[in-house]
């Protein structure tokens, strides 16, 4: 408490301060000249032995606490001052740094949606922790209904275990006449109350309303749906929703800053896990010990920490896999945090955003360097200034303290402008993301993680390029800078030359990144799929919604193909249960005749999926050998497949495989085998840059599932006829919601997504680096061209061709940046195992990248020699000798 | 143009040699200069500003104190007074400084001696 009244005492004490220095002065003064000396001499005397006075009185005040933080705002004001005085250095260096700052938050607010921020709306988000199977291969996988209730009924270290369906449920809603299709997830009873989620309107579920199945039809809405679809109807509880033709009552409405725990998706609305058959009837996933397709998270119990639940849990799994030895044997249970996305796509994104990240860090690198070097500048031109400080009694601290309050004043200014950009730039990314993906719910919106993270970034991008120029200006010869201030900036340009390297290595080494991710999207755009793409459009449809039964859905898609074939401008169609190269992926295991299976294997595994009567001549897709399914080819006849060279290579080399017999794996054994009929080209499945792999068709038929895609072969653009198309769908059955209706071209912008993101992102990145180590180099090139004026003029006076300072200058300025570009192909070189992962159809070390990324930064770095250095051929010899 | 501080033997010498003669009297600001000088034979080059930081200080914690009063010569002057902590202070700091003399003679020593 003592400071506080130190403060109020503060003036006087300062006016007592100086008093008794002057008395101390006149004191002296006296007893000089009663010793015998003049007035004017002792006066002099006196100071002399006193020494500073001024300087004596700031450091007594400095003695007490408040000077440090008075000295700050005085040096805030002084710097806010001397900025404002050249406005424009101060306008490049915030608009530089600020797009710096702005990428890096940019991309933060991503890595902060994605695996830093807590779900929101819950209490104590930081407490809970996912469940998760381990399986032997160490991947992760979800939980069937069976073991969760397990889980749920014996874990002695949590408070509660939830669980919630992984995939969002689509489900048709009927709301006045017209059926909308909304996402919902089904979640056990005490989903809310162990999260602590308080509903807004009504109550969360009861306990019992999860314990029958079908039994009690109720949903609680999400907040925004509440809001947007329901126009937030206060009289909501108590009525009804129609879902998937039954109706549910609401019974609550959840708070609005709640949407489930699981990052990247927000459901509409939320049922317990005991509808499960009425909201996907396709499937009764509640007896299932194969189905595993639920979430699990819990509150562990005050004081346990993380390690016991995992042994508590890992004892548990024990139990189950001696139990029921089929299906988990040899699998155990892992828990982590709740927070970020689920543990299947961490694996993903955590290198993807860290590649990112370093790519950003690396433009804001090459933007501190052009600051530094702008400060620099500045600072031999304000050296003068310094001196008068220092002379003054300012001592290096001080000075460099008020450079470095300056330097901050701009980055954080720049931090404020960068956060601005990064708010604008964040959804402008979120576009990228292909239209199917639209359940994908990324929350960008500002947090205290992202100011304090574009705070952090700031700070540290100010204290960069500022400390040196700081530190180095503060070292002034005070004597030689007063009377001449032309003189001794050899250290300085050395300084520089090291910057201006270094930020055109960096920029090599992000232009090399670039168009690598560039060269890899053209080469995974040009990729061929295995199918033709133009003039040809995709319709998904899931008459889960119906009910319909298997023999009735297939007379449906039967009927539906026949009549979109009659339509004017279809060439052909088809259906297939899911395409490949998206997110739907079906696997098999089969037995061949005379091939071992990999061991611990029952047999051979292949990706597969159906496929009805001329998918491959409305695919585009060539058949090698053999025939296409036909409609002769039902659920009842024997059993046929297709597969591909890669297969028929791999398993019958030199044979024909038309003829043989595929034996498909069953846990009961009573599948008829597989005859195969036909073998297609091969094709890409996974990714596209996979090489070719085994894969296998099998009819249509014979595999029925309820969803399926119709696919259709155009005349011309099919743009306009999936409008036609959908009404063709709707007059065979009004009732039946279309899931989406895209061109094969659009769909195609999924196994796209990732090299077109690195592709853009880095694009971007990369010739923004590029401009700014060429704003940069040519900065110091004309810099140098200042300096060396008179020299110049001195060279023109004895008679150098205009031409040859032209050339003295450029090279100075390629001199530096050839030895960048060499360190940034080497460091670029030793970097390339970090991107191979991401590229397509190019190697991280592709020789003709280097080399035209090494060309295209000589080019633009004589240029940016060139324009400064045209100005020292401009130099006036007479001028330029006169300045001396 | 040197700093003040640059001429102390070791931080905190300033402190102990004013706190060493405000023991013997209280004393302003001029006297304490001038008694430090005098005693120590000008042999120790002291800026006279250099003592109003250190007088700060040591008021700040407690070691001294100071009051308005009138010097010799009629002047207004603030007169610092050793505290008895100040007193504790010096006894410590005396006899840590005597051991470190002490040490510090004994290495420089001739050897054998």
């Amino acid at each position: 408490m003592n400071w506080i009244k130190q403060s109020f005492t503060r003036r006087r004490f300062e006016g007592e301060l100086s008093a008794e220095i002057q008395e101390h002065l006149a004191e002296k003064v006296e007893e000089l000249v009663a010793s015998g000396m003049s007035r004017e001499e002792a006066t002099a005397a006196a100071r002399r032995e006193f020494g500073n006075v001024l300087l004596v009185e700031e450091r007594s005040r400095e003695v007490w606490r408040w000077t440090s933080l008075e000295n700050f705002f005085m040096d805030l004001r002084y710097g806010a001052r001397m900025l404002h005085r050249s406005p424009g250095f101060t306008l490049v260096a915030v608009l530089t740094l600020a797009v710096g700052i702005g990428a890096n938050t940019t991309i933060f607010s991503y890595v902060n949606a994605l695996l830093l921020r807590p779900p929101s709306g819950v209490t104590e988000p930081h407490q809970l922790l996912a469940a998760w199977n381990r399986l032997p291969d160490g991947s992760y996988m979800q939980f069937s209904y069976p073991d969760y209730i397990y889980y749920r009924d014996r874990s002695r270290t949590f408070s509660g275990l939830v669980a919630y369906g992984s995939d969002g449920e689509r489900v048709s809603w009927r709301t006045g006449g017209e059926t909308a299709l909304i996402e919902g997830q089904l979640v056990s009873g005490n989903f809310f109350s162990v999260l602590g989620v308080q509903p807004v309107l009504g109550r969360d579920f009861l306990p019992e309303e999860d314990q029958v199945p079908l039994r009690n039809p109720v949903v609680v809405l999400n907040h925004a749906f509440w809001q947007q679809r329901l126009g937030s109807d206060l009289g909501i509880i108590g009525k009804t929703l129609t879902l998937n033709g039954a109706s549910y009552g609401v019974v609550g409405v959840a708070p609005s800053n709640f949407n489930g725990i699981e990052t990247g998706f927000a459901p509409d609305f939320w049922v317990p896990l005991m509808m499960q058959r009425q909201i996907s009837p396709a499937n009764d996933l509640l007896s299932n010990r194969n189905g595993y397709w639920l979430f699990v998270a819990g509150r562990p119990m005050p004081g346990v920490t993380s390690a016991q639940a995992q042994a508590d849990l890992s004892v548990l799994e024990k139990q189950l896999a001696q139990a029921y030895p089929k299906t988990n044997k040899g699998w155990d249970a892992a828990v982590m945090s709740i927070v970020g996305v689920p543990a299947e796509f961490r694996e993903f994104a955590v290198p993807f955003t860290a590649i990112l990240m370093a790519v950003v860090g690396f433009v804001l690198l090459i933007a501190c360097a052009n600051i530094a070097n702008l400060l620099l500048a500045r600072a031999s031109r304000r050296s003068r200034e310094i001196a008068i400080r220092s002379a003054l009694g300012a001592g290096r601290g001080r000075i460099i303290r008020q450079m470095l309050t300056e330097s901050a004043l701009l980055s954080l200014a720049a931090g404020a402008v960068g956060l601005w950009l990064a708010v604008l730039a964040g959804p402008l990314l979120l576009k990228l993301k292909p239209p199917m993906l639209s359940f994908i719910d990324i929350q960008l919106g500002l947090d205290w993680r992202m100011l304090a993270f574009t705070l952090l970034v700031s700070l540290l991008a100010g204290i960069a390029f500022g400390v040196v120029p700081a530190l180095r200006s503060s070292k002034v010869d005070v004597a030689s800078r007063l009377k001449d201030e032309t003189l001794g900036s050899h250290g300085r340009s050395r300084l520089r030359n090291v910057l201006v390297t270094g930020q055109v290595a960096v920029c090599t080494v992000l232009l090399i990144g670039a168009v690598l991710c560039l060269r890899s999207l053209l080469s995974a755009t040009s990729v061929d799929p295995g199918f033709q793409i133009n003039n040809r459009l995709m319709v998904s449809l899931d008459l889960d919604i119906l009910g319909y039964s298997e023999s009735r859905g297939l007379a449906f898609y039967d009927h539906l193909v026949e009549e979109v074939k009659t339509l004017p401008g279809v060439k052909s169609a088809s259906v297939a249960n899911h395409l490949p190269l998206g997110f739907a992926r079906m696997a098999t295991i089969v037995t061949i005749e005379g091939y071992q299976p990999p061991p611990g294997l029952p047999g051979i595994p292949i990706d597969f999926t159906g496929v009805g009567p001329g998918y491959f001549q409305t695919m585009g897709t060539p058949l090698r050998r053999g025939r296409e399914f036909s409609r002769q080819d039902m659920a009842t006849s024997p059993g046929v497949a297709i597969i591909n060279e890669a297969m028929a290579q791999r398993y019958w080399p030199g044979q024909d495989p038309i003829g043989k017999r595929i034996l498909p794996f069953s846990p009961r054994g009573e599948r008829p085998s597989l005859e195969i009929v036909g073998v297609a080209a091969n094709g890409r499945y996974r990714n596209l840059q996979e090489e070719p792999q085994p894969f296998m068709f099998r009819p249509f038929s014979q595999l029925y599932e309820s969803s399926a895609v119709l696919l259709v072969q155009t005349a011309g653009d099919p743009k306009p006829m999936l409008a036609t198309v959908e009404r063709e769908i709707h007059k065979v059955d009004s009732n039946l919601p279309v899931v989406d209706a895209e061109t094969l071209a659009q769909y195609m912008s999924i196994p796209l997504f990732v090299p077109r993101v690195t592709g853009t992102l880095l694009g971007v990145f990369g010739l923004l680096a590029l401009l700014l180590a060429a704003v940069g180099l040519s900065g110091v090139v004309a810099y140098f061209v200042s300096l060396r004026t008179r020299e110049i003029g001195v060279h023109l006076a004895l008679g150098a061709e205009r031409g040859d300072v032209l050339k003295l200058v450029v090279k100075q300025g390629m001199r530096l940046s050839l030895v960048g570009v060499v360190i940034g192909l080497a460091v670029a070189f030793g970097l390339s195992r970090v991107l191979s992962s991401l590229l397509y159809g190019i190697r991280s070390t592709d020789p003709i990248t280097y080399v035209s990324v090494a060309l295209t930064l000589t080019a633009v770095t004589l240029l940016a020699s060139y324009l400064p250095a045209r100005r020292a051929t401009r130099v006036d010899p007479m001028v330029a000798l006169r300045h001396e | 143009m040197k700093n003040p501080d640059e001429r102390d033997l070791f931080p905190g010498a300033l402190e102990m040699m004013i706190l060493r003669t405000l023991r013997r009297q209280p004393l302003h600001g001029y006297a304490l200069a001038q008694h430090i000088k005098r005693t120590s034979n000008d042999l120790l080059q002291i800026e006279e500003g250099s003592l109003y930081p250190a007088l700060q200080r040591l008021l700040k914690e407690g070691l001294v104190k100071a009051e308005w009063g009138v010097s010799s010569t009629n002047r207004r002057v603030r007169i610092y007074k050793l505290t008895s902590a100040g007193a504790k202070h010096l006894d410590r700091e005396v006899l840590s400084f005597e051991r470190m003399l002490d040490g510090i003679t004994r290495v420089l020593a001739p050897e054998g001696s």
